[in-house]
C-alpha cells in the first residue's frame, strides 16, 4: 500500500494550523478537558502507577511471546466458531474485508471505530468493491460526513466546532426541515443518532476495532462510551473485527489490569460505559448477535518492529494522553502530523509503519519536554524513541542540512575546548558591544526562526570561563 | 546556611555553554551558592554537555563531548550545572551513551553518579534550608521540563525562594508545562516553538508579577525574548541570582547597566 | 508461505525464537491456565458484603445509572412501574426468557411485557444481570438465549435487575465466576460490561448522554437485607431535616433532569421550548431526543422501601 501522508510538508501544515483560527479555537478543548480529568482519575486510584507498571509488564511479557501467544488465540477463535484471518499488509488487510463482504452480498458495512481501518484505508477499498462503509461513533460519523481524517486518536473531531458540525449536518441530512434548531449539541447528537439508527438496522457486515485480544479464550474485547460499537457488532449478520498483531494479552485478569488504566487514562473515566467481550458467532439457541464472526490480524510491519529498539511502542494501548499532554499537538492539532497517528505516539510509529523518509519531520517536531513519558499508561519512553528515530536520520543524512551543517560547527568547537574559549570570548565580546544599548537583539542571522518572533538576549560580554579565571587570579 | 562538618567537597561547576556564552552571572551566583554550602568550587575547562548532538541523533559527537567532559571533570566529588536540561544529559543520558562499551560505562556512570542540578544539589545534597538574600517584589517560577521530569525539581526551588526576604512568589497557571524551547527545536520549528512560548508568556502575565525565574537559562532566554517582544513588563532571571542576592542586576536581555 | 506462516516467522526472527521451545511454551501454557492477578485496587477489597454493594451503588450513581433497591425480586416489576411512571414512559417493557425475568409477579403492574430480542422500536428494555462488579459500579450481562444483547442497546431505557448477593468485589472475582459457569477458557458469545448510561462527548468535549444506546440505565437491585438500613438511612434523612425518602424518589425520576458537565439544564430563557419548536420532524426518533435534550443522570434515586 502507498500510504497517503502529507507528513513530509509538516512544516507547511503546522503553519496552516497555526493560522486557522477555528482549529485553534477547537484545540482549547484538548487542554481543558482531557488533562485534568486524567489526573482526578489517577489521583483517585492510589494503585494508579502500580498499575502502570503492571500495564508495561503484561505487554513486555506477551510481546516477547507473541507467536505463542498468537497460536493459542487463533486456536480458541477457531473452537468458538470463529475465523481468524492473517493479514501480512494492509492490502491483504483490505481484501479480506472487502472479500467476506462481497461473500455474504453486503451492501452497507456499519464501522465502530478503528484506527486500524483508518491505518488501511479500509473505506475506500470498500468503496471500490460497492460496499457502502458507514462510521457510528459519533466523531467518525462526522469525520465520514467531511470526507476527513480523525485528528486524534480517541476523540475524531476534537479540531471542530459545532458550528462546523453543524454545517455539516445541514448539508448532509436534507430530509430534515431546514428551520430546525442545531445550536445546542445535544441536538447534533439526537440528530445523528437518529440518522445512524436505520443504517445500523440495514447494515449487513459490523466491522468493529480491538482494544485487546485475550488468548486465554479467543476474545475481543472493545471499550465505547456511546453503545455504537455494540450495535455495529450485534445487529449485522456478520461481525469483523479488525486488529492488528500487538493487541494480545494473554488472560482475562491481564485484560482488566490493562482495562483499569486504558478509560482513566484516555477520558478520566474509571472505566468506559461499555466494555465489551465478544468470543465467536451467536450460539445455536442465541436470539441475536452475528451468524459469523471474523478476526482480521493485521501486522503491516509490526512483526519486524519486536527486531529493534522501537519493540517498545508497540505497548501502545491508544488512550492519547501523549497527545493530550502535548504542547506541540496543543498548538497543531493532529492533522499536521499528515498521518494516522498523531501527536508523540504517532511521531514513533509513523516512521515505523510509513517509513523514516516520509515521516522524518515527526520525530524531529518536539521539544522534549518528556509530559508525554510522564502520562504514558505503559510507560513508552517516547521521547528516547523519538530521539532514536532521530538517529536514524542523522546516519542516513536525512536530517535538515542548515542543523546539520549548525551543529557540526558547533561541534567543532566544542570539541576543541582552547579554541572554543579563544573563540567564544572574542566572539561574545563583539556580539555584547553590538547588542549593548538594547541588551538583546531583533534580529539575527540565521537565527530568523527564533528572531522572527522573540528576540534573542545579548551576551553580559566576555565569557564566564575567562571572568573566572581573570577574578581567581586577581584574588 | 549549612556548615557541615569534614573537609569541603571539591565541586566542579558545569557553567553550561549557555551560561558561560550569554550570561555569566549566572556562573558566579551559583558558585556563591555552592560556596555558601560549604563546597569549594573550581572551574575545570569546559564548552558544551553535547546534548544538541545527542538529541538531534549525533551520537558521535554527543560522546566526544561527554568523554571530554568526563575528562574535565576527574577528581571532584560533585559536578554541579546552573541548569536541570545539562545537569540531565549529564546525569541520565550520558551512561546511555556508553552503556555498550563495559570499560567506558564504568567511568560514565560513576561521572554520572555525581552530576547534579544546582539547586536540587543545595537542598536535597547540601542539605540547605535557606539562603541570605533579598529580593523586593513578587515572582513567579517556571519549572523547566527536563529539570521537573528528569530530576524531579520542583519543591527545592520554592523552598529556597521562601527563605528570600521581601520575595512572594506567585504560581502561574500550567507553571509544568513546556515553554517551547526544545533546544534546536525552537530554531528548526520556529513558528510552534513561537505558539506555544506566547501561551507561556500569557500564563506569565496572567501571574502579575514583575519577575520570572525559571532554572534553566535556555528556557529563560526563550521566554524572556517573547515577553520582550511583546512588550510586557517582566523581567526574567535564573533562579540563582535570587537565592544569591544577586537579583539587582540587569534582568536577561536587558541593557548592561553603568 | 501462507499469510499466516510469514508472519508467525517474522515474529519469530524477529524475537530470535523457533517457536519450539519447550521453556516458553510452558511460561505461556502456564500463564494462561494460571489466572494470576496483578494490582488489585484496595478500594473493593476486603470490604463486607453490605460494604460491596455500597460501594457498587456509589459507583453506579457516579456514573450516571441510578439504583432502585427492593427487598425481594416480586418487589422489581412495581419498582420498574415507578421508574417508567416517573418518566412518563409508556407502561409497555421488552424482556428476554430469563428465569429470573419470567418468574417475576408482572401482572400486579399495568406494564404490557413483550419478549424476545429487541429491533429498535422498544421505549423500555429489562435484562437479569450475570452479575457486578463493585470496584467500578459495572454490570455484567451475558448473551444467551434467554438474554439478547440487543436489549441492552437498542431500547432508550434500560432496566437491569442485579441480586446483591451477584456482586462482586473486582473484574477478577467476576472472571472466577465466569469461569464457573462456563468453563475455564470458555466464554458466551458476548459478555457486556456496562457502567452508566451510553454518552458521547465528541462535540466540543462536552459530555452528551444517550449517544446510541440507552440514555437512562436504571439499576433494580435485589437486596433482601436492604431493609434495616434504609431504615435507618430514612431515619437519618428524617433527622437532619431533608426530604423524606419517597418523596425524594417522586420529585428526582419525574423532575428536571440535570446533565453532569453542562452548565444550563433547562433550555435558555426567550427560546421556544424544544417540544414546540421541533414539531413536524419526520422520526419519532428525532422527536423524542429532542424531548430530552438535557437527559444525564437524574439525581441518584433513593433505596425503595
Amino acid at each position: 500500500m502507498n500510504a497517503h501522508s502529507t507528513s513530509p510538508a509538516f512544516k507547511e501544515n503546522a503553519h496552516r494550523a497555526l493560522h486557522d483560527p477555528a482549529l485553534q479555537r477547537a484545540l482549547g478543548n484538548v487542554e481543558t478537558g482531557f488533562i485534568g480529568r486524567r489526573k482526578s482519575a489517577a489521583d483517585k486510584l492510589p494503585e494508579f502507577e502500580a498499575l502502570r507498571d503492571s500495564a508495561r509488564d503484561i505487554k513486555n511479557h506477551t510481546l516477547a511471546h507473541l507467536d505463542l501467544y498468537l497460536e493459542a488465540y487463533e486456536a480458541k477463535v477457531t473452537a468458538a466458531g470463529g475465523h481468524v484471518h492473517f493479514a501480512p499488509t494492509a492490502d491483504d488487510a483490505t481484501a479480506i474485508v472487502a472479500d467476506i463482504c462481497r461473500r455474504v452480498g453486503a451492501k452497507t458495512v456499519a464501522k465502530g471505530k478503528s484506527m486500524i481501518s483508518e491505518e488501511i484505508e479500509l473505506n475506500a477499498a470498500l468503496e471500490a468493491a460497492g460496499v457502502q462503509p458507514v462510521e457510528t461513533d459519533l466523531g467518525e460519523y462526522i469525520i465520514q460526513l467531511r470526507g476527513e481524517r480523525p485528528s486524534h486518536i480517541v476523540a475524531p473531531v476534537i479540531h471542530l466546532n459545532r458550528d462546523q458540525i453543524e454545517a455539516d449536518f445541514r448539508r448532509v441530512h436534507t430530509k430534515l426541515p431546514p428551520e430546525r434548531d442545531l445550536s445546542a449539541p445535544e441536538s447534533l447528537l439526537a440528530e445523528a443518532r437518529g440518522a445512524l439508527r436505520e443504517k445500523f438496522l440495514a447494515a449487513d457486515v459490523g466491522i468493529t476495532g480491538a482494544n485487546f485480544l485475550v488468548a486465554e479464550t479467543g476474545t475481543s474485547i472493545i471499550v465505547t462510551n456511546e453503545g455504537n460499537g455494540d450495535l455495529s457488532q450485534t445487529l449485522p449478520k456478520v461481525h469483523i473485527v479488525l486488529a492488528s498483531i500487538e493487541k494480545l494479552v494473554p488472560t482475562l485478569e491481564d485484560a482488566s489490569q490493562m482495562l483499569r488504566v486504558l478509560a482513566r487514562s484516555a477520558t478520566g473515566q474509571e472505566i468506559t460505559v461499555y466494555t465489551t467481550f465478544s468470543t465467536g458467532p451467536r450460539r445455536p439457541a442465541d436470539v441475536d448477535g452475528p451468524e459469523e464472526y471474523h478476526v482480521v490480524l493485521l501486522d503491516n510491519g509490526r512483526s519486524a518492529m519486536l527486531a529493534g529498539e522501537f519493540r517498545e511502542m508497540l505497548r501502545c494501548i491508544r488512550c492519547a494522553a501523549c497527545m493530550n499532554h502535548c504542547p506541540v499537538y496543543h498548538a497543531v492539532g493532529g492533522h499536521a502530523y499528515g498521518w494516522v497517528y498523531p501527536g508523540p505516539m504517532g511521531a514513533v510509529l509513523s516512521p515505523s509503519l510509513i517509513g523514516v523518509d516520509k515521516a522524518g519531520h515527526l520525530p524531529n517536531a518536539s521539544t522534549f519536554c518528556g509530559r508525554c513519558e510522564s502520562v504514558c499508561p505503559v510507560r513508552i519512553p517516547l521521547p528516547k524513541l523519538m530521539r532514536h528515530w532521530r538517529e536514524r536520520e542523522f546516519e542516513r543524512n536525512l536530517s535538515p542540512a542548515p542543523v546539520r551543517s549548525g551543529l557540526a560547527v558547533w561541534g567543532f568547537f566544542a570539541r576543541r575546548p582552547r579554541l572554543y574559549r579563544f573563540a567564544t570570548r572574542a566572539a561574545m565580546g563583539a556580539l555584547s558591544l553590538l547588542g549593548r544599548r538594547k541588551g538583546r537583539f531583533g534580529a539575527l542571522p540565521l537565527a530568523g526562526g527564533w528572531t522572527d518572533t522573540r528576540d534573542f538576549a545579548a551576551p553580559e560580554g566576555s565569557t564566564f570561563q575567562a571572568r573566572w579565571s581573570a577574578e581567581r587570579r586577581a584574588r | 546556611m549549612s556548615a557541615q562538618p569534614g573537609p569541603r567537597p571539591r565541586v566542579g561547576l558545569f557553567a553550561t555553554c549557555l551560561v558561560d556564552l550569554i550570561r555569566p552571572s549566572v556562573g558566579f551566583a551559583a558558585a556563591k551558592l555552592i560556596e555558601a554550602s560549604g563546597c569549594d568550587v573550581v572551574v575545570p575547562s569546559q564548552t558544551c554537555c553535547g546534548q544538541p548532538a545527542f538529541n538531534s541523533g549525533d551520537r558521535r559527537t554527543a560522546k566526544a563531548l561527554a568523554w571530554q567532559a568526563i575528562e574535565a571533570f576527574e577528581g571532584v566529588d560533585y559536578v554541579v550545572a546552573p541548569s536541570g536540561s545539562c545537569a540531565g544529559q549529564l546525569k541520565k543520558h550520558v551512561p546511555e551513551l556508553f552503556e555498550d562499551e563495559p570499560e567506558l560505562s564504568r567511568p560514565a556512570d560513576a561521572f554520572a553518579a555525581k552530576v547534579f542540578e544546582l539547586v536540587s544539589f543545595l537542598v536535597d545534597v547540601r542539605g540547605m534550608k535557606a539562603v541570605d538574600a533579598r529580593f523586593d517584589g513578587a515572582v513567579t517560577y517556571h519549572d523547566s521540563c527536563a529539570g521537573l521530569r528528569e530530576l524531579g525539581i520542583r519543591a527545592q526551588p520554592r523552598a529556597l525562594l521562601e527563605s528570600v526576604e521581601g520575595l512572594t512568589l506567585t504560581e502561574m497557571k500550567d507553571s509544568d508545562v513546556c515553554c517551547g524551547f526544545g533546544g534546536t527545536f525552537a530554531v528548526k520549528y520556529g513558528e510552534i516553538s513561537d505558539a506555544i512560548v506566547a501561551k507561556k508568556a500569557d500564563n506569565i502575565s496572567a501571574a502579575e508579577t514583575g519577575t520570572l525565574l525559571a532554572g534553566d537559562l535556555g528556557c529563560l532566554m526563550n521566554m524572556a525574548g517573547k515577553l520582550q517582544r511583546l512588550g510586557r513588563p517582566v523581567k526574567a532571571r535564573h533562579v540563582a541570582e535570587v537565592l544569591a542576592g544577586m537579583g539587582d542586576e540587569p534582568a536577561i536581555g536587558e541593557p548592561q547597566g553603568r | 508461505m501462507t499469510p499466516r506462516e510469514q508472519i508467525l516467522s517474522t515474529i519469530r526472527r524477529s524475537l530470535g525464537a523457533t517457536g519450539a521451545e519447550a521453556p516458553r511454551r510452558t511460561i505461556v501454557a502456564d500463564r494462561l491456565k494460571g489466572h494470576g492477578r496483578g494490582v488489585i485496587p484496595a478500594r473493593a477489597q476486603g470490604r463486607s458484603p453490605e460494604g460491596l454493594i455500597a460501594l457498587f451503588v456509589e459507583m453506579a450513581e457516579a456514573s450516571a445509572a441510578t439504583v432502585a433497591t427492593v427487598r425481594s425480586a416480586d418487589e422489581a416489576p412495581a419498582a420498574i412501574a415507578e421508574f417508567l411512571r416517573a418518566h412518563n414512559l409508556p407502561a409497555a417493557l421488552r424482556r428476554g426468557d430469563d428465569a429470573r425475568l419470567v418468574g417475576l409477579p408482572w401482572e400486579r403492574t399495568t406494564i404490557d411485557v413483550s419478549t424476545g430480542r429487541s429491533f429498535g422500536d422498544d421505549a423500555a428494555g429489562v435484562s437479569a444481570a450475570f452479575g457486578a462488579v463493585a470496584e467500578t459500579g459495572t454490570l455484567a450481562l451475558v448473551s444467551g438465549p434467554d438474554n439478547p444483547t440487543t436489549l441492552n442497546f437498542l431500547p432508550d431505557n434500560h432496566i437491569v435487575l442485579v441480586d446483591a448477593a451477584d456482586i462482586a468485589a473486582t473484574y477478577e472475582d467476576l472472571w472466577g465466576e465466569v469461569r464457573g459457569a462456563y468453563g475455564a477458557g470458555t466464554m458466551p458469545r458476548t459478555v457486556n460490561w456496562i457502567t452508566g448510561p451510553s454518552r458521547s462527548a465528541d462535540i466540543e468535549q462536552i459530555l452528551l448522554m444517550g449517544a446510541h444506546g440507552p440514555r437512562r440505565l436504571h439499576i433494580v437491585l435485589v437486596d433482601p437485607n436492604a431493609v434495616a438500613e434504609t431504615t435507618e438511612m430514612d431515619a437519618t434523612l428524617a433527622a437532619a431535616g431533608s426530604t423524606p425518602a419517597e418523596t425524594r424518589v417522586g420529585s428526582t425520576l419525574a423532575g428536571d433532569p440535570k446533565a453532569p458537565e453542562r452548565d444550563a439544564p433547562t433550555p435558555p430563557a426567550g427560546k421556544p421550548d424544544r417540544r414546540e419548536a421541533d414539531r413536524g420532524h419526520e422520526e419519532d426518533e428525532l422527536d423524542e431526543a429532542l424531548d430530552e435534550s438535557f437527559p444525564a443522570s437524574d439525581p441518584p434515586s433513593q433505596t425503595q422501601p
